[in-house]
């Protein structure tokens, strides 16, 4: 089964950074989408079927924690499972973020092991 | 902590970060040995935090540099492949993921902040003495081109007018 995933961050430069690492991932992936902000991924979302979404906090007009807001209030995307990727290393915040149905936390600087182990613990597959 | 004391933990942010990030090897330097920032296009990248502290950083590197760090986040060959776009944001994140490691390692990890975009703009030769004349900053050599990162935070303002006073 290929998984579409939604790859949401301000900065292109680190959107090509994870969408690289991904297609080193022996994950089978459909489709790649991208999003500059919250606002930009609900609308991806809207009009997409996507089965993960790695989404940077710090954003402009719509941010990370608004937007897993708005994904869990929204009855079609509340079961899409969302892992953060952000600077912030805060314990309370990645608390914060896991009360609120986050599933994982990855911390950049990140490596592609901690990319795929978390895909891995999230979509229940592993890459062999 | 003490002003020599948040310098010791920059340096060592910035060095891993940016050994870990875009494989580049920073050497920690003193402005005093002579370094000239004549021959180099300068950026200056600026974010402020608030939270459980408030303050703020810049980062100044030669756009020669940006651009090779861009070229490894990227994994570009060809440097020429960068556009200005792409060096820019380069430099943000990379000022991003140090503000991050940096926040962390002086505040624990239950201390939570707010950060601003960071801003990115040209930078004369007069700019950057203005930026490092009252901040506490750290200098480092990365193969020939110099950086600059200040740190300014309330509570390293408050020690500082202690001590003066």
């Amino acid at each position: 089964m290929a998984y579409n995933i939604l790859v949401v961050d301000d900065s292109k430069t680190i959107r090509a950074m994870v969408i690289k690492t991904l297609k080193m991932t022996k994950l089978d992936i459909g489709e790649i989408f991208q999003a500059g902000n919250g606002k930009e991924a609900l609308e991806c979302l809207g009009g997409n079927w996507v089965d993960l979404v790695l989404s940077d906090l710090n954003m402009p007009e719509m941010n990370g924690l608004e937007l897993i807001e708005e994904m869990s209030n929204d009855g079609l995307l509340k079961g899409t499972p969302v892992i953060v990727v952000s600077t912030d290393g805060s314990a309370t915040r990645i608390e914060e973020l896991k009360s609120k149905g986050v599933r994982e936390y990855i911390r950049k600087p990140f490596t592609p092991e901690a990319i795929e182990k978390a895909i891995d613990r999230v979509l229940g597959v592993k890459n062999e | 902590m003490n002003e020599s004391k948040i310098k010791e933990i920059l340096s060592e942010t910035v060095c891993r970060v940016m050994e870990q990030t875009a494989f580049v090897f920073p050497e920690p330097i003193d402005l005093s040995d002579g370094i000239g920032f004549d021959d180099y296009d300068m950026l200056a990248v600026n974010l402020s935090f608030n939270g459980d502290s408030e303050g703020d950083i810049s980062f100044m590197v030669p756009i020669e540099l940006c651009t090779e760090i861009a070229a490894n986040l990227l994994g570009e060959e060809d440097e020429a492949d960068i556009s200005d776009d792409s060096c820019q944001d380069s430099a943000k994140e990379m000022l991003n993921i140090i503000v991050g490691q940096l926040l962390t390692k002086l505040y624990g990890e239950k201390a939570i902040f707010n950060l601003t975009p960071p801003e990115v703009r040209p930078l004369t030769k007069d700019e950057l003495i203005t930026e490092i004349d009252d901040k506490p900053y750290a200098c480092f050599m990365v193969d020939d081109y110099p950086i600059i990162i200040t740190f300014q935070t309330k509570d390293l303002s408050y020690e500082r007018k202690s001590t003066n006073s």
